[in-house]
């Protein structure tokens, strides 16, 4: 296929492809497919977002809504609430792109925390990927800030309860957490300072970071090559698999955007992604039933939820809570995520480099370790919805959240020993089936 | 599969395919031109429903119709143009050529950098930025008034009921937010029993003492008070205490007494700083 686009592709593979192997090879695997679709949710996110962008107003000014929506019409709703209103009701086609955002939203997030999982249980961080492990846990922590956010933005009743959580937060830190709070979120509201923040971070700040970290992501993975799997046809000589750019990774790409796109679609149809018209728009000391911030931060209101209610002071600084469930645990998960590779290096004294990938219970560390965080985030993330829960199971709710305390300490640790447990069985069946298969392949012979 | 590649001592070697040939089928141009006019000529009636104002159900199936012909026609030039996944082996598989950008020194002086100032920062926002206010708006004497300005009599607040109230002046506000109850039963200690006005009128604040959420839900039954953000309950006849979830300090009350023309005013500010309760001591 000889074309202006071929030719094109040709040009970008000299002059990015790798050096060593003219024609270059682009990944195309399962991998690949984790991080294509990050990219391409980025880019629906993007598309749709700079739509979304020219009709929102950053302001909590009471405007007075007139419009198609009977529910709001004619009344006074702060001014980014009203603006939703007007995007969802009023826009042409708006409340496809705001549908279209947040499932694309979903849909970047479950591929990151996919990818991060791959590269954890497969030991794709290991030398020399450390520095591309850290970019992409830097991926993960900005889409999280993406997510919180771009929740924030509606000025919806819920959004007003996530504000305050954060000012909280921000108050539980010692000495300094009063006077960062009072500067972040100017006193009470209804300040229009963390709105307007949360607008400036999700506009103007979040997106560069993403291009940024994301560029500098590729550029590694390009250079380092991505850690191939261990396959019966790829012997240890082999250093590339993939695909040429032109027409087979480029098509690959393509079919699966429209692919995406198709599914977000359906998705949009099917789904009334937040829809905050029940909701209603932030309204002074009020809040609801099911206060739930987006589920990639689940984990920090399910840390709220169980950590008991603790009040001591220690050297100055009172310890609660909301310090314990909201910066301590989520500061030790995220290190925990992003200096793992450092700590096993450590603990293995394995400091040599690694071009293929393992089985998730080749290494009995490994194994243990990524299913204690791993146990420790999900146990949290479903305590951020103990309150569906007890519904569902029509229990009182106290009854809930004692069997998530039990579980945040028990789990992790009795899940990791039973992986540890299952990857040295493994390994101790590997080595007795080594001899037994020389032994068969003598007979044969 | 067809085993491992052989390797050569030596040099490199152009890539070669690896695992099963793929599938080759005739590339019809007529097919994926088909189907890309059919999604084009989707895209104008899209264009055309969009700005028509047509509703989401609409614009998302003829979306999703478009975005699945052109999934179709890009699906048949992945099958037939996939020339198999390709192999590259060299001899030396160390020595990567990666340019390494961030040296040691780097890390460290950028470390240092941001520790120091981060420092520097927090030492400056912990002495200069200033603090919330210790107390709230309410002051002996504030009327109570609902968000339209009402002033309340006793008899307005039912049995069971519960009504947001601010100082007359500040209606609105956040911290001053301010629940008035009606209990079934009598308070009891440690309740502030001289706050209490008509024998089971009781107020609180309606910040969570937790993380700063509005404690919106009133449960009857036991005459608990119930936030819905993080299920921190508190036993609305002794003095808010919390009983379960992760509250640990109770929700401050605000003194209550009658003024001489029958409605309810406030004695004095709320008994502690509404709102979560801050990591700094103060001594």
């Amino acid at each position: 296929m000889s074309s202006p686009i071929a030719s094109f592709a040709g040009y970008l593979d000299r002059r990015i492809g790798r050096r060593a192997d003219p024609p270059s090879l682009w990944p195309t695997g399962f991998g690949a497919l984790l991080s294509h679709v990050a990219i391409v949710a980025f880019l629906v996110l993007f598309a749709t977002g700079v739509l979304l962008a020219f009709a929102y107003q950053p302001t909590v000014e009471p405007t007075v809504y007139e419009g198609s929506s009977e529910l709001y019409d004619g009344q006074t709703l702060p001014g980014a609430f009203a603006s939703i209103i007007t995007i969802s009701e009023d826009m042409p086609g708006g409340l496809l792109l705001r549908r279209i955002h947040v499932a694309a939203s979903h849909l970047l997030l479950l591929s990151l925390v996919a990818h991060l999982l791959r590269v954890l249980v497969t030991g794709a961080f290991r030398r020399p990927r450390l520095a591309t492990h850290l970019t992409g846990v830097g991926l993960m922590l900005v889409a999280m800030g993406f997510s919180y956010t771009g929740e924030i933005m509606p000025f919806g009743l819920v959004s007003g309860s996530s504000l305050r959580i954060a000012e909280a937060v921000m108050y539980s830190l010692p000495f300094v957490g009063e006077q960062l709070g009072t500067l972040v979120f100017d006193g009470e509201l209804p300040s229009d300072r963390f709105l307007f923040l949360s607008w400036f971070a999700h506009l103007f700040l979040l997106p560069p970071a993403f291009i940024a970290l994301t560029g500098w992501h590729l550029w590694q993975v390009h250079h380092r090559r991505p850690a191939l799997e261990p396959r019966p046809d790829v012997d240890v000589a082999i250093t590339a698999v993939g695909r040429p750019l032109w027409p087979d990774a480029v098509a690959r790409f393509a079919f699966l955007t429209a692919g995406l796109v198709a599914l977000l679609m359906l998705a949009s149809i099917l789904i009334p992604w937040s829809d905050l018209e029940l909701e209603g728009p932030f309204l002074t000391a009020e809040a609801t039933n099911s206060v739930h911030p987006p589920w990639p931060l689940f984990f920090l209101t399910g840390g709220l939820r169980i950590v008991p209610a603790i009040e001591f002071v220690i050297f100055g600084v009172r310890i609660t809570n909301v310090l314990v469930a909201g910066v301590v645990i989520p500061s030790l998960l995220v290190g925990g995520l992003a200096l793992y590779p450092f700590l096993e290096r450590w603990v293995l004294k394995d400091d040599a480099e690694h071009h293929r990938l393992d089985h998730p219970l080749d290494v009995p560390f490994r194994a243990g370790a990524v299913t204690f965080m791993t146990t420790v985030a999900l146990v949290l993330t479903f305590g951020g919805s103990v309150d569906v829960l007890a519904f569902w199971l029509t229990v009182p709710v106290e009854g809930v959240v004692l069997t998530f305390r039990i579980m945040l300490v028990t789990l992790p640790l009795l899940l990791a020993a039973l992986a540890v447990r299952a990857s040295r069985r493994r390994l101790a069946r590997r080595h007795e089936q080594v001899p037994t298969r020389r032994r068969s392949d003598e007979e044969v012979s | 599969m067809s085993g491992s590649l052989p390797t050569e001592p030596a040099g490199r070697r152009p890539t070669e395919p690896t695992g099963p040939s793929p599938r080759r089928e005739d590339f019809r141009p007529m097919w994926v031109y088909g189907w890309l006019g059919a999604a084009g000529v989707g895209l104008i009636v899209l264009t055309v429903l969009w700005f028509g104002g047509a509703g989401v159900e609409v614009l998302g199936t003829v979306g999703l119709v478009v975005a699945l012909a052109v999934s179709v026609a890009l699906h048949h030039v992945v099958v037939t143009q996939d020339a198999g996944e390709r192999a590259f082996a060299r001899p030396d598989t160390s020595g990567f050529d990666v340019p390494v950008l961030v040296k040691r020194r780097h890390v460290v002086a950028g470390g240092t950098a941001v520790v120091v100032g981060g420092l520097l920062a927090l030492f400056g926002l912990q002495r200069f930025a200033p603090r919330p206010p210790p107390g709230s708006d309410w002051s002996a004497g504030s009327a109570l008034v609902t968000i339209d300005g009402t002033r309340l009599q006793p008899g307005d607040v039912p049995l069971g009921g519960v009504v947001t109230v601010w100082p007359e002046g500040f209606e609105g506000t956040e911290r001053a937010a301010v629940m008035l109850l009606r209990l079934r039963d009598l308070p009891e200690p440690p309740t502030l029993l001289d706050g209490v006005v008509d024998e089971t009128l009781i107020a609180y604040s309606r910040l969570c003492t937790h993380a700063g959420c509005a404690v919106a839900l009133y449960r009857d039954v036991d005459q608990a008070l119930f936030c819905p953000c993080h299920q921190a309950t508190f036993d609305a006849r002794r003095a808010a205490t919390p009983t379960a979830g992760p509250a640990s300090t109770p929700l401050p009350q605000l003194p209550l007494g009658l003024a001489p023309e029958g409605h309810i005013i406030a004695t004095g500010d709320l008994t502690a700083r509404p709102g979560p309760v801050g990591g700094t001591v103060d001594v």
